[in-house]
This record gives structure tokens, C-alpha cells and sequence, in this order.
């Protein structure tokens, strides 16, 4: 059958060539993420990563390994949520109680080495948490799966945490394919980068903000990200603007079936490209040569920038730091996007500048300590975030200022 | 890490059941089976103890020196099974336990675990050998020097995981304070 031209249609078509080909302005994007939908979202990863539907579905696949693990973890996690609601820990009486849905990737579900995130998350007495977190998983899996979809219905939680995004950027060697080694002497011009970086430097300036940029590191970073870095970056503000207004205004329709529902992000520290396996005589650290050796350490961030000829670490470093500092930008920016003042129902953990040159399990995975500190932080802002002045500023708990509030 | 566990405590259950009867194999003379005395005897003690369980007849018709010989193979799946049971049990805490430190000492448990299963292998393989008939009162190669940091290792494990389930809960309280 014909595809049927509509004015509408048309011009979501160009809004869609122009996120492609980097020359997007920021209304268009906003314009473009009121009309995109599933199949629009399918069309732009398939061009970003220049491969077809299957092709792309079988790169975001897990293994079957890596899927036993995780479902391993999930299982115990969910029996001891099925325990706390058998012992009526939803009720009327216990209003400090919360009930989290969570979905996410290895900072969420890290199977038995390391204490992830979730982990810590779960070891709150108030918090029942059930888990739909994968690790290695990306956010198009996430979105296309939509597990999380049947769970909301069930369970009607009092949050949606969702951990997203790293896999889609470095899963499958593409940061190899999202740089650019032959750097202008300026960035590419992007509209909605511009407009992250204006947002960030108001919050700087505004003095609540802890998490500082680092002009050089970020200067010289942003100079190597190509065309289809902003397009993905763009790409997930529509993932992650369509899982949203989803649960909170229930899309299109407009009438959401979760009236009460909160969402919190997640963002990631500046990761270590690196492919020292750390060889030393501390059996407290015996898991980090074990996981460096086996587990993919260095074919994430620093084989696919020495593929492209990037082999200078100082550059690399910057690279990625400007990956992640915008990453969270984005990540920060979507809370614009619903909440209202004194209504905040979209919330942003920012690790930035938490877990620090010496926290790294490997490449993209922190040590079990900043996993647990970030868990905390997480729980603090399910019990706090309707709490006027708990977060850092607007709708963002940092880290490393909200562990200085807590025991 | 289920399946783990429930492995490990068959393992450990059945082998402490099977050297448990065969510690306790009546013996017709004035002989008795002491696996752990024999673990830290010097060298003399060593040869004179086997060169006993070697003279001494159990009502099966067996000799000491024979049950000693059969307790210390099925010691190896005794150490098949402990090492899983500290690997899975430490694992299962470890996600109950928010305090850094003890949270590493119980990962830490992992590799302690197997170093201590290391050890006990060493020392089984070493005590076979000195159970062999050509040596049994002649020759006795000492393993209490294997024994004792095997015997620490695997204390150290169930110390960090009792100090852990007995303190996590009140930790957890005061960590997430809701």
C-alpha cells in the first residue's frame, strides 16, 4: 500500500531529515517529538547506525549468558519484592513506604560480582523495588520491549527509575562511529546542544549547581563528536520525552493511567577509557582484574577511538567527558519538559564527578561503594523529592552534594 | 548463584554425613581417627599416628589407615561444597549490606573462599600421600603450615558474614533513613 502524504506527515518527514543531517533547530525538535512515534523512532536508529531494522535489533540483543545472569538477579530481587508486599507493605498507615519500578542496564543490574545500584536502592526497609534491569541492555530495547509497560499496569508504582542510554553509545564498538578524528577548531553547530549549554550554564551561574564544567576538557571534547553523536543525543531526548509523556500523560490520548506516578533519570559518571587490567596483591580488589579480563574492559571506549586513530588519552578523556556531560544535560533538560512549579514529577540523578579517577571497576562500571552511594541518593529522592530545597536545585540531586546530607 | 547454593549445601551436607560415620568406623584396638590431629602433627607425630590407624582393625576389617584414606577423598567434595556455600552465602549477604567496607569484605570472600579450597586440596593431596603403605611410619610431610591458613581463611569468611547478618539490619535503618 502507498505511504499517504500529508502535510503533516511531510513535515515531520523533513523535521526528521534535518535531526539526521544535524541542522535541527530546537523548536523543530520540539515539534518533532509531539508528532514522532515508534515507526519514526525505528527510522532514525536505523540511519544513525546505517544498518536495517533487523540488523539493529540484533546489535541491542543480549546474549543468552549475559541473560541468564541477569534474569538470576532479577528473580531474587522480585521474590523479596513479592515478600514485602505480602507483608502489607503497601497501606494506607505506612505512607513513607514506596513502590519502584525499575528499568535499566548494568548501573541497574550489575549480575553477581559487583552491588549495583538497585542493589543498594533495595536495601531501603521502605522501599519495595521490582526490577525489569538488564544489564547490557540498551534504551531502544528498553523502548521497543516495553516490559515496563504490563508492570506500570499492575503495580501502579509510586516511581519509574530508568537507567539508559550508555549501551546505545558505547554497546557494539559505535563510539568508533560517533567520533570524529579530524577535528575542526570548533564543535559542529547543533541547536539543541547550544540550548543544553545554555540551560547548564544558568544553573552554574544561578550558585546551587555543584557539578562544575570543565571548559578545556569539554572544549576539546566536544570538537570530535560527529554529526551522529547530536543525532543520537537528539534521538534520546525522543526516547526518553516518548517514555515519559507515555507514563505521565499517557501519550497521544492525553489522560495517563498513572495520575500520581514520578520518573527518575539517571545519568553517568566520566568514565576511564582504558585497557589496564590492573594487576596488584589486594584481594578486597580481586574482582576488578577479574572483570577487566573478562568482561570487555577496553573494547568499549578506548579500542573503538584507537579504531578511528584517536590515541591520545588526554583526547579520549575528553571525548567521553563530553559525551557524558551532555548525556546528562539531556537527561536534566527532559524534567523541563513536565514539570510545572511546585509539581516536579520528573527527576534527575547526576553522578557527575562522584565516582573520581580511582572509583572504576573497568571502563564504564564504578566500584560497589560509588554504586551504593548513588543507590542512597536514589532513595533519598523517593522519600525527599516532594520535600521543598531536598535537591541540589530544581528537579537534580547530585551525588556528591545530596552524600554530604546523609548519614 | 541459586542453583550455587543449593549445590554447595548438598555437597557440603552429604560429605560431612559420609566423614562424620567414617570418623566415628568403631575401631577392635585402642586406636582413634583424629583427621585434624594428624592436620597438625610435626613429623614424628605424624608417623606415629598413621603408623597406629595402619595397626588398628575396625569391626569392618578394615584398618584406621584405610577409613583416613577414604575420609580424605571425600574431603574433597566436603571443600567442593564449603567453597560454594561462602561463595553463595557471602553473595546473598552482601546484598543485605550497605556498609562499604563490609560489603567489599564479603566480595573479598569470594576470592578467600577459593584460596582456602586451594589450600585444603594441597593438604588433602599431601596427606594421600603420606598414607601411602611404602611411607606409614617411615616418612611424614608436615601440612599444619597448610592447615592453619586454610582453618583462617575459612574462619575469616564466616566471621565477616556473621558480623554482617547480625548487624545489617540496624545499618540499613540508619543508612536509609527514609
Amino acid at each position: 500500500m502507498a505511504a499517504i502524504f500529508t502535510p503533516q506527515t511531510a513535515s515531520k518527514k523533513r523535521l526528521i531529515d534535518d535531526l539526521l543531517q544535524n541542522r535541527l533547530t530546537y523548536n523543530g525538535l520540539v515539534a518533532l517529538r509531539q508528532q514522532a512515534d515508534a515507526d519514526d523512532l525505528s527510522y532514525i536508529i536505523q540511519h544513525i547506525y546505517d544498518l536495517n531494522e533487523k540488523q539493529v535489533t540484533d546489535l541491542a540483543a543480549l546474549d543468552r549468558i549475559m541473560r541468564l545472569f541477569n534474569d538470576n538477579k532479577n528473580s531474587k530481587r522480585n521474590t523479596r519484592f513479592s515478600k514485602k508486599i505480602g507483608n502489607n507493605f503497601r497501606d494506607a498507615g505506612k505512607p513513607g513506604n514506596k513502590i519502584v519500578l525499575a528499568e535499566g542496564d548494568s548501573w541497574f543490574n550489575y549480575p553477581v560480582i559487583l552491588t549495583d545500584v538497585l542493589d543498594a536502592v533495595a536495601m531501603d526497609p521502605k522501599v519495595a523495588l521490582y526490577s525489569l534491569a538488564e544489564g547490557g541492555d540498551w534504551l531502544l530495547n528498553m523502548l521497543t520491549g516495553r516490559k515496563y509497560v504490563e508492570e506500570l499496569s499492575l503495580m501502579h508504582p509510586d516511581f519509574f527509575i530508568i537507567s539508559g542510554g550508555g549501551n546505545d553509545i558505547v554497546g557494539a564498538r559505535r563510539v568508533a562511529a560517533i567520533i570524529d578524528p579530524n577535528p575542526g577548531a570548533a564543535p559542529l553547530p547543533n541547536a539543541f546542544v547550544a540550548h543544553l549549554i545554555a540551560r547548564a550554564d544558568k544553573a552554574e551561574a544561578g550558585g546551587k549547581r555543584t557539578i562544575k564544567r570543565n571548559p578545556i576538557a569539554f572544549n576539546n571534547g566536544i570538537r570530535y563528536l560527529s554529526k551522529d553523536f547530536y543525532s543520537l543525543l537528539m534521538f534520546f531526548h525522543l526516547q526518553f520525552f516518548t517514555l515519559i509523556n507515555g507514563i505521565l500523560n499517557g501519550g497521544r490520548s492525553g489522560s495517563s493511567k498513572f495520575p500520581n506516578i514520578k520518573i527518575i533519570t539517571q545519568g553517568y559518571d566520566y568514565p576511564i577509557p582504558s585497557s589496564n587490567k590492573k594487576f596488584g596483591f589486594n584481594i578486597g580488589k580481586w574482582y576488578i582484574p577479574f572483570i577487566r579480563i573478562f568482561l570487555g574492559h577496553g573494547s568499549w571506549l578506548k579500542r573503538p577511538m584507537q579504531l578511528r586513530g584517536v590515541n591520545d588519552t588526554t583526547i579520549q578523556r575528553h571525548i567521553v567527558y563530553a559525551m557524558i556531560y551532555l548525556f546528562n544535560e539531556m537527561a536534566i533538560d527532559i524534567g523541563d519538559c513536565f514539570n510545572t512549579p511546585g509539581n516536579n514529577r520528573v527527576f534527575h540523578i547526576d553522578s557527575r564527578d562522584s565516582v573520581g579517577e580511582e572509583g572504576w571497576t573497568d571502563e564504564l562500571h564504578a566500584k560497589p561503594e560509588h554504586f551504593i552511594n548513588t543507590g542512597r541518593v536514589f532513595a533519598y529522592c523517593l522519600h525527599h523529592q516532594d520535600q521543598g530545597g531536598a535537591p541540589t536545585y530544581d528537579h537534580v540531586f547530585e551525588v556528591k552534594d545530596i552524600l554530604k546530607k546523609l548519614p | 548463584m541459586k542453583f550455587l547454593r543449593i549445590l554447595g549445601w548438598i555437597a557440603f551436607a552429604t560429605a560431612i554425613l559420609v566423614m562424620a560415620r567414617l570418623q566415628y568406623a568403631p575401631s577392635l584396638g585402642n586406636g582413634r581417627l583424629n583427621i585434624m590431629e594428624l592436620e597438625f602433627a610435626g613429623s614424628y607425630k605424624g608417623c606415629v599416628l598413621l603408623k597406629q590407624w595402619s595397626d588398628a582393625q575396625t569391626v569392618s576389617g578394615n584398618t584406621l589407615l584405610a577409613i583416613a584414606d577414604t575420609a580424605t577423598r571425600w574431603d574433597f567434595l566436603f571443600i567442593l561444597g564449603y567453597v560454594m556455600v561462602i561463595i553463595a552465602e557471602s553473595y546473598q549477604q552482601m546484598q543485605k549490606e550497605p556498609r562499604p567496607r563490609l560489603n567489599g569484605l564479603l566480595r573479598a570472600s569470594f576470592a578467600i573462599a577459593v584460596i582456602a579450597g586451594l589450600l585444603d586440596v594441597w593438604e588433602n593431596s599431601t596427606l594421600l600421600g603420606n598414607m601411602q603403605p611404602w611411607k606409614v611410619g617411615r616418612q611424614f610431610c608436615t601440612v599444619w603450615w597448610i592447615a592453619a591458613p586454610k582453618f583462617a581463611a575459612a574462619a575469616w569468611c564466616v566471621l565477616v558474614w556473621l558480623t554482617s547478618l547480625l548487624t545489617a539490619n540496624k545499618a540499613r535503618k540508619k543508612l536509609f533513613p527514609g
